[in-house]
């Protein structure tokens, strides 16, 4: 689709960014202790005290504990991270967590190279990046801010690396900030067409989705009234080209509406509001930041936070002036995080469950020579999966939840399961052989259900007796040979296959 | 090929006899093949037609597709996007409307009596957001409160034909080619421990064993998919939706509502131009549709019917797009469609509204659907938690 930019000889005045820089801390305290009900057991019985609790969770966690808090906040984890989790306790976890490491030039370097196709660019780091906590915000500010590359092509694909690398900046940032950013990107500008709504002909895409979407949610506080008003205050601002690689974002002041408008009546004095102005009075009203606490609650914790969770994070949010870490850091310490009603109770998008499975099975991509084509081929899984980054369904982004269980979504996950590239510190092919019980022991009549067991240890799993058994008849091709008997050269491709059908059990699809 | 009832039937017989021979002795004791031959035992008696349901996202402009060109007003409010009598083909019974000429199919189809446009559908307190417009449409209700058992053509299938393959979602299905577990294990290892996991176990809370009756799904929908439409040769090149609603049509699985979307609707900038794409896309692949099923003997049987979660503007913006608008209309395909205009033609007054008003409730068309092409009653489908609408059309959509 193509896009009018009216740079002409209007005078063009560089958007200026206004960053506020708080670093103000919530002050949490409260010792929980551990509670630690059931991990991984019994069903949801709904609403427990724990659930709703952001108390802080006591500091020393179990294994199964560490392993979900690093399937929340980093897709998941190698059986030896988890055990560092353990060791560090959760206080110094989260720390390391939120700590921004820098990249290894390999694969910065590595990246590059896939220039302007981002789900090939971004699953590099999302599997090898030392800042997955990082990572993981920005998919979720990617589904809820939804941006497609599929408006840009020819030298504007390079708008889409431009909003990418934004929403990874931010992440963690400030969210007035954010949102600031947000509303001046190029490729947000062309998406929802915020660069062409010059004041004779508003276009109210922008206006709409920024409070529908960005930040109040659905028919709150905000008439259609409002939505023609505020429309208004985002006009005027277009895209300035002036290299191959750049679009920059300006005012276009004579295409700028400059009348007093009527936003939000009853709780808004009329002004004359630019974006910014729109930015800030948005963030004055509570519901404000309540979207953004409930959002991030939902994201890391459970569905059902209760109004009182919501209303105590959204104060500390904007206490802290919307510094985003401080929140991020309350959650994943909180006792609701560990609770019974937490664990389980979501489904993982396509993008984080295969990452989450890779990164537990220490499955890494080094170089393009090598693992280029399999890294096509896993990216166009998750697309058929149901998951093309930066190519979101629409403005609303994924669908979450059970929306993720189509069927041939859930097939392609098990295809994505298939692209395997080198494993462990000695870059083993086919298989973590570093993680399995060592290979002379392959032709013991016993190894067949040490295997199972320690395939299903990685994904802290425990398995039933009868799960149990049917996993050992594929090592065993449902009796046609015992796995013992095998020639060593038949064996891998049966543990691969076991793996990857555990990879897909419905306690490893939901975390 | 004969009236789709008998071919149905036919179908579903040699279904379980081909399934009962392939796995041999277990056939018997298998609790899959006994969930199979019971919900194939439970199947009421509808027409057995085919109703096809294409939605359209994004909020569809009607009036770039069937244009009051003559209107000033219509002219005046669209300098850049309005249709000329150039662009359009002027209906052979209404001179005062035309059918875009980048849709050559519809205007064909229009002329042979196949195409009926109820005009000017929508719904009270219309929503100006795509999620929830597009909710309303795919649940049948207003007022969604969480409380609404699946969407309508699923809320449908349980109530009257229970069937597996009952309503099939191409998006859901995918190439059916790859539908299934991919085992790469000799002797189907693992696709037999998946049957076996899906069969046996219980998820520990409620999303956990939706993902297992995922599996259950698609393990016990798989092969039959798979093969029935392996066989399948197109008329044409076009690869969409279509053609996988077309695969799926000649499977005979006995499917009575087959589902597919096409995005791209939301034409808030650059219209004229988003549509020279968009709109001969979904033509060629429809237009490929039809001759595939005529092909096959069974256009006779089957009724398109198209739909979007709201129209759009009907002033243009200065981008030059559309803005969100209400009212829009719904276009029924098929050979006993009653062809022609049906609701309240687009006056004067309505285009000098900001957005169509509508005068139809789309769960009438829906309703009509149910009722007079697949021969069931929809009360129960669309009257439930106290929702009420206005069932009425003014003129019949079947003949």
């Amino acid at each position: 689709m193509s896009y009018t930019t009216r740079l002409l000889c209007y005078v063009a005045i560089t958007l200026m960014t206004v960053t506020g820089c708080n670093n103000s801390q919530p002050g949490t305290t409260g010792d929980g202790s551990n509670n630690g009900g059931g991990l991984f057991g019994g069903g949801n019985s709904g609403g427990s005290a724990e659930g709703q609790s952001l108390a802080k969770h006591g500091d020393q966690l179990t294994s199964d504990e560490a392993y979900h808090l690093m399937r929340r906040a980093a897709f998941g984890a190698t059986p030896e991270q988890v055990e560092q989790v353990v060791q560090m306790g959760l206080t110094a976890a989260v720390e390391d967590l939120l700590e921004k490491k820098p990249v290894p030039a390999e694969w910065e370097e590595l990246a590059a190279l896939y220039e302007d196709n981002i789900p090939r660019r971004w699953m590099i780091y999302l599997l090898e990046s030392p800042n997955p906590l990082h990572e993981r915000l920005a998919m979720f500010w990617h589904d809820r801010f939804a941006t497609s590359r599929r408006v840009v092509s020819g030298r504007d694909r390079n708008l889409a690396v431009i909003h990418w690398n934004m929403i990874r900046e931010q992440s963690l940032g400030n969210y007035r900030t954010f949102l600031q950013e947000l509303t001046i990107d190029p490729l947000m500008l062309i998406w929802l067409d915020g660069a062409n709504s010059p004041k004779d002909s508003p276009n109210e895409n922008y206006a709409r989705e920024f409070w529908e979407l960005f930040t109040l949610g659905r028919d709150v506080l905000y008439s259609e009234e409002d939505i023609k008003e505020s429309t208004k205050a985002f006009t005027g601002i277009t895209l300035l080209r002036e290299s191959e690689k750049d679009a920059r974002p300006i005012y276009d002041l004579l295409n700028h509406d400059t009348t007093v408008k009527r936003i939000l009546p009853t709780r808004v004095e009329p002004d004359d509001y630019d974006y910014l102005g729109m930015i800030d009075l948005t963030l004055d009203q509570p519901e404000a930041a309540r979207y953004v606490a409930r959002n991030l609650f939902v994201s890391f914790i459970h569905d059902d936070p209760s109004d009182a969770v919501v209303n105590d994070l959204a104060q500390s949010f904007i206490d802290s002036d919307f510094e985003i870490e401080p929140m991020v850091r309350r959650l994943l310490t909180s006792q609701a995080m560990f609770s019974s009603d937490a664990v389980g109770s979501q489904i993982t998008s396509p993008v984080e469950h295969i990452v989450g499975v890779f990164r537990t099975l220490d499955m890494h991509v080094h170089g393009e020579d090598s693992q280029g084509y399999i890294l096509n081929q896993l990216c166009d899984d998750l697309g058929r999966a149901g998951q093309d980054l930066l190519n979101p369904p629409g403005v609303e982004g994924w669908t979450e939840g059970e929306a993720w269980l189509e069927d041939q979504w859930l097939i392609s996950r098990i295809s994505a399961l298939s692209r395997k590239m080198e494993f462990g510190p000695d870059r083993t092919s086919e298989l973590p052989y570093h993680l399995l019980p060592p290979v002379e022991r392959w032709a013991e009549r016993e190894i067949r259900e040490e295997i199972v067991d320690t395939v299903a240890g990685w994904f802290h799993l425990q398995l039933t007796d009868e799960e149990k058994e049917i996993y050992i008849e594929v090592l065993d091709q449902n009796g046609w040979r015992a796995f013992h008997l095998l020639e060593p050269d038949q064996q891998p491709r049966h543990v691969s296959e076991l793996i990857r059908l555990i990879a897909v059990h419905e306690n490893v699809i939901t975390r | 090929m004969k009236g789709c009832v008998e071919w149905h039937k036919m179908n579903r017989r040699s279904f379980i006899a081909k399934t009962g021979m392939g796995v041999g002795a277990m056939a018997l004791t298998d609790p899959l093949l006994q969930t199979v031959a019971n919900t194939y035992g439970q199947s009421a008696a509808g027409s057995g037609d085919l109703l096809v349901l294409c939605q359209l996202n994004g909020g569809f402009d009607v009036l770039s597709f069937l244009a009051p060109f003559k209107n000033s007003v219509y002219q005046s409010k669209r300098p850049v996007l309005a249709l000329s009598q150039d662009d359009l083909t002027v209906l052979p019974d209404n001179s005062d409307y035309g059918i875009n000429n980048l849709f050559p199919v519809f205007n064909d189809l229009y002329a042979a009596g196949e195409l009926a446009i109820i005009q000017q559908v929508g719904y009270p307190e219309a929503n100006g957001s795509h999620f929830e417009s597009q909710e309303v449409f795919e649940y049948g209700v207003r007022n969604l409160n969480g409380t609404v058992p699946g969407k309508w053509y699923e809320r449908l299938r349980k109530t009257y034909f229970d069937e597996p393959f009952g309503v099939l979602d191409t998006r859901s299905i995918g190439d059916p080619s790859r539908y299934g577990y991919p085992d790469r294990t000799y002797h189907g290892a693992v696709q037999d421990a998946f049957a076996r996991l899906s069969l046996e176990k219980q998820g520990t809370n409620a999303i956990r064993q939706a993902i297992i009756d995922a599996y259950s799904r698609i393990n016990v929908r798989g092969a039959e998919i798979r093969e029935r439409t392996a066989e399948f040769e197109s008329t044409g090149e076009e690869r969409g939706e279509f053609y996988r609603a077309a695969q799926l049509a000649a499977a005979g699985l006995g499917t009575q509502i087959i589902k597919l979307s096409y995005g791209g609707f939301d034409t808030h900038g650059s219209q004229d131009q988003a549509n020279l794409d968009l709109f001969p896309k979904i033509n060629n692949h429809f237009a490929q549709f039809v001759a595939d099923l005529k092909a096959m003997g069974m256009w006779e049987r089957t009724c398109v019917c198209f739909y979007s979660e709201f129209g759009r503007r009907n002033e243009e913006n200065g981008s030059p797009g559309t803005d969100h608008g209400h009212g829009g209309h719904m276009i029924l395909a098929g050979p006993r469609v009653n062809g022609g205009l049906h609701g309240q033609a687009v006056s004067t007054a309505d285009l000098n509204e900001k957005s169509l008003p509508y005068y139809v409730d789309f769960r009438a068309v829906f309703a009509s659907c149910i009722q007079n092409w697949l021969g069931f009653d929809p009360k129960p489908v669309f009257e439930l938690n106290g929702e009420t609408y206005d069932s009425n059309i003014g003129s019949s959509l079947f003949v």
